[in-house]
This record gives structure tokens, sequence and C-alpha cells, in this order.
């Protein structure tokens, strides 16, 4: 079914209102809270947007979000490289698998934030840190979600590559990753929400730059409604992250469904 | 969290696993073996590094362990940790109590699960660490922000779980039955909504609770407070084998409740005749 069709499903059966009502429920319960000035972070909605669409109109986002993109980005395809590479390897080892694997979720299961002093120490109050910091946040999803698919190969599509005598590279090649493809995906879309989050919680608490460096100098200086917008514009950001990754994985299954 | 953890965020299935390739049996000699060569190679790599570098940007495995160790008890740094373990617990049971019984209505409801669902994708895919200087306005530095930073940070794995374990048993055949029977909406909901719906509440409750351990943490890391105080505290000063000691201790405590969880789970998961999903490299 095509995009419009699904839509055009969805607001016929009230899905898509139910959705937006939602949305606009969130909108208008925040408006009357800013409005009661009970908590002076929490200003209206409409104030934050007006001050929102002042911010991106004097051009001064521009280059803190290109800053925290490119730590984010960066982060990110580090941790899709290594994550897909080390989740192929756990998937067609079992060997490897199960030395590594315990490990592997042994460090998945660890805080990775208690480690935040000790790679600004190591890694200095920079880029290279605010990138480690994402590829921490981001790699085990990745790995974990590739892996599971690799496990997830049927038997059959093996035997059937012997009995074709198709050699076990190209077997993984033209089977094995096609397969996992789209399990790595979801890997790669979880990941990068937490890319963002790295790349903040990074710029915040690491190397205060970028987006960051605005938030904490809008909240030093009592600046609330610039502060919540720009809260609210990250965290915007984050939601056209996950749908372009959403839409990327949409065309790749595109280009890999088989034709009819 | 893999594809089999949380089925909606996925929108996947793991093909059955009697299809697949062999997951894992009993771990071999062998394999322990190679196991404990994988320790003896980290730790030896790390005092080759050590001993390069210097005591000042990396202590040794025996300072860690004679230097470090100790001050845990004697200066009371487990027991501050204990204080932080109890706050995000406190933040967890709240996150807990309301994604459970949203993530039941979420599933067992497709109004309800339109109306919330926006709310909880939300919560994952804004950068939630971007809330901490807006949250330190509103809640202050204290206890309330370290339960707030946990709840947003819990609250999620829980909820979607719960909600996909509730939506497989309401389209299921034992609630169709049950329904057909007429029998009591209690007893539907403590014998078949319930039980059935365990295994993914299991695993929110894991996944979660590895959140929870990120969310207090990084309140405590911004607000300079108790664990995460301390941590900053040990780098900015130099007491490195206390730092490594003391995040040895958070780590195990991270990873020992996991993966009791994760065993619990597939305890459960077996006894109701499930694919038993355990993470890679275990027995299951």
């Amino acid at each position: 079914m095509s995009a419009m069709g699904s839509v055009a499903t969805r607001l016929a059966s009230g899905r898509l209102w139910r959705i937006a009502a939602a949305i606009v429920v969130f909108f208008i319960a925040w408006e009357l809270y800013g409005r009661t000035g009970r908590a002076l972070a929490v200003p209206p909605f409409t104030e934050v947007a007006s001050e929102l669409r002042a911010v991106l109109a004097s051009g001064e986002l521009v280059g803190p979000t290109l800053g925290t993109a490119a730590v984010a980005l960066l982060g990110f395809l580090i941790a899709g490289v290594l994550g897909s590479v080390l989740g192929l390897l756990i998937g067609l080892s079992s060997t490897f698998r199960q030395v590594v694997g315990p490990w592997v979720n042994a460090a998945y299961a660890t805080p990775m934030t208690m480690f935040i002093p000790i790679i600004g120490m190591y890694f200095g109050l920079g880029m290279g840190s605010q990138v480690f910091l994402v590829v921490t946040f981001c790699i085990f999803s990745v790995l974990m979600n590739t892996a599971e698919g690799v496990q997830a190969v049927p038997t059959q599509y093996f035997e059937l590559a012997r009995t074709i005598g198709i050699s076990k590279p190209a077997a993984v090649l033209r089977i094995v990753i096609p397969f996992a493809l789209p399990y790595a995906f979801v890997g790669l879309r979880i990941s990068v929400a937490s890319a963002f989050a790295g790349a903040i919680t990074a710029e915040l608490l690491l190397a205060t730059d970028d987006l960051g460096l605005m938030m904490m100098t809008a909240s030093g200086n009592f600046q609330f409604v610039k502060l919540a917008a720009l809260t609210f514009y990250v965290a915007l950001l984050g939601f056209v992250a996950v749908g372009l990754v959403y839409a990327l994985e949409r065309w790749v299954a595109g280009r890999l469904r088989p034709s009819s | 969290m893999t594809t089999s953890d949380a089925s909606q965020v996925t929108s996947r299935r793991v093909a059955p696993r009697s299809s697949t390739r062999s997951r894992g049996r009993d771990p071999s000699t062998m394999v322990w073996a190679l196991r404990i060569a994988v320790i003896l190679l980290v730790l030896a790599a790390w005092q080759a590094t050590a001993a390069s570098v210097g005591a000042d940007l990396l202590p040794t495995v025996q300072s860690v362990v004679v230097d470090g160790i100790p001050p845990l008890v004697t200066e009371g740094y487990a027991v501050e940790f204990g204080h932080t373990l109890g706050r995000m617990m406190i933040g967890f049971v709240i996150a807990c109590t309301i994604a459970l019984p949203a993530g039941a209505l979420m599933g067992a409801s497709k109004v309800w699960n339109d109306v919330l669902t926006p709310y909880a994708y939300g919560i994952y895919m804004a950068p939630r660490p971007a809330l901490l200087p807006l949250l330190i306005l509103t809640f202050g530095v204290g206890a309330t922000f370290g339960f707030v930073m946990v709840l947003l940070f819990a609250v999620f794995f829980p909820l979607i779980n719960t909600a996909k374990g509730a939506s497989e048993v309401v389209n299921g055949p034992l609630y169709e039955m049950a329904r057909s029977l007429q029998i009591s909406r209690i007893r539907v909901l403590l014998f078949v909504l319930i039980p059935g719906s365990l295994p993914y509440v299991l695993a929110g409750i894991r996944l979660g609770l590895g959140m929870a351990f990120n969310g207090i943490l990084l309140a405590e890391l911004w607000t300079a407070y108790s664990t995460g105080g301390l941590l900053e505290a040990m780098v900015s000063y130099g007491q490195l084998p206390e730092y490594f000691a003391l995040a040895g201790l958070i780590g195990l405590t991270a990873v020992a409740s996991y993966s009791l969880l994760g065993v619990f789970e597939r305890r459960v998961r077996r006894h109701r005749g499930m694919a038993v999903t355990g993470s890679f490299g275990e027995a299951s």
C-alpha cells in the first residue's frame, strides 16, 4: 500500500484524527499550564513558538545546529559501521557469539553515563570526546539488532546455498546481509535518537558547545522562554532525525524487495 | 534493545527459533576457557597500558583493587551509591506505576493506543538529556529532580512492551475464548491478560531498569550530587583507583540486575512455551 493510501486508510478509520487530537491536547495543556505561571521554566507554548521563530529567523541556530548534528552524525556513522560488522560476526559465528556475547551484554547493561567524567579526561574537552560518547550511546542497538537479524536467517537458506554451490562469502553477501538489513535498520532507527541524546549530553556535560552551549547560556541568563524554545527545537531535531532514518529504511526496503 | 524485546518499536517479528540457526547450547569447556582468556587479555592490556601511560592517567589493576576498593566501605562510597540506588528505585517504581496500566490500556484498546502513542514515542525520540536545564529550574537540585529524570528515561520500555504483550493477548485465541464463555473481566484480567503479557512486561522492566541507571547518574552528574558528584570529584582530584572501583560497583550492580531479570524472564517464557529470546551468548 502506498504512503498516501496508508494515510487515507488511517484517516478513514479515525486513527489519524485521534493521534492528531492527542498532540493538540498536549499543546493546549502546555499553553494552559504555562499561563498559570506556576513554573517559570514552562512558559506558554505560544510564547515558546514565537521565541523559536525569532531565534530561527535571526540565524543564530544554524552554526550550533550543524555542530551538534555533525557530532551526532559522526558518532552515529562510526557506531553504525562498527556495530554492523561486530553484529555480523557475532551472528555468523556461534563460537564468537558464545565467547564475546556475554561481554557485549554486560557492556550494554552498563550505564555509559558514569564514564562521562573519565571520557573528558582521556579524549579532551572537544569533538573527540563528544563523538566517543555518542558512539557508546549508539553502538549496542545496531550491534544487537544486526546479530539478531543474522541469527534469524532460516537454515533452509543456507542449505539451499550449499546445494546450488554458492560460496560462504557469497552467501553472506547475497543472503545474510539482505536478510539482516531490515534488523540492522531497526537498530539504526533506535540509534539515531540515542545519537542526538548523546550529542546533547556531551555538549551539556562534557565539552560545552553548540546547542548545548546555547541552552546553558539561556539557562544561566534566566532566559526561560529561550531555553524552552531551544529544548523544543532539540526535540524536533530528534523527531526529524528518526524520520529521516525511517524514510531511508523504507527506501532501502523498497529497493531490496524482489519485483513481481 | 533487540528486535525481540520491543516488537512495537521495531515492527518486525523474529522468525520462529526452530527454523533459524542454532542460537546457543550450553557453553562448552572450550567456550568457558575462551571467555576467561578474554578477561585475562583485557586485564593484561589494561596493565600494559597503565604501565606505559602512568598512574596519573590509568591506575594499575592492583592499584584499583588495593587503593580503590577499601574506600568503598571506609569512605562510605558504597553507602552513597546505595542512596542513589534507592532514589533510582523510587523513580523506577513511579515509572512502572504509570507505564504498566497505560501500556495495558494501549494494548487492550485501539483508541487508547492511538491517543497514547504520540506521548510514548515523543518521550523516546526527543533527546531527554536536553531537558536537564529546564528540569533543574523546575524541580531544583535534589531527590525530585532525580525521580523525574529516572521517570523520563525509564518509562518508555515498560510502557511499549506492556502494550505489545497486552495486544498479543487481546488478539489471541485464549482471550477470544474467555470472552465467548462470558468469563468475568476480573478473571480475564487475572488469569488471561496478566499471565499472557508477563514475559513482555518483564522485558520492558529489564530494559527500563537499564535506562533508569543512566537517568539517575546523568541527573547526579549534572548536579554534582551523591554518586554522580563523587565520580566527578574523583576524576577531578586524580583519585582514579577510587573512581574505577566505584564505577565497577555501579557496573556490576547494573549488569547483575539486568541479568537476573533476564534469567527470570526466560524462565517465564519457557514456562509459557514461548520462544526464548535470551541475549546472545547465553544458553537458552
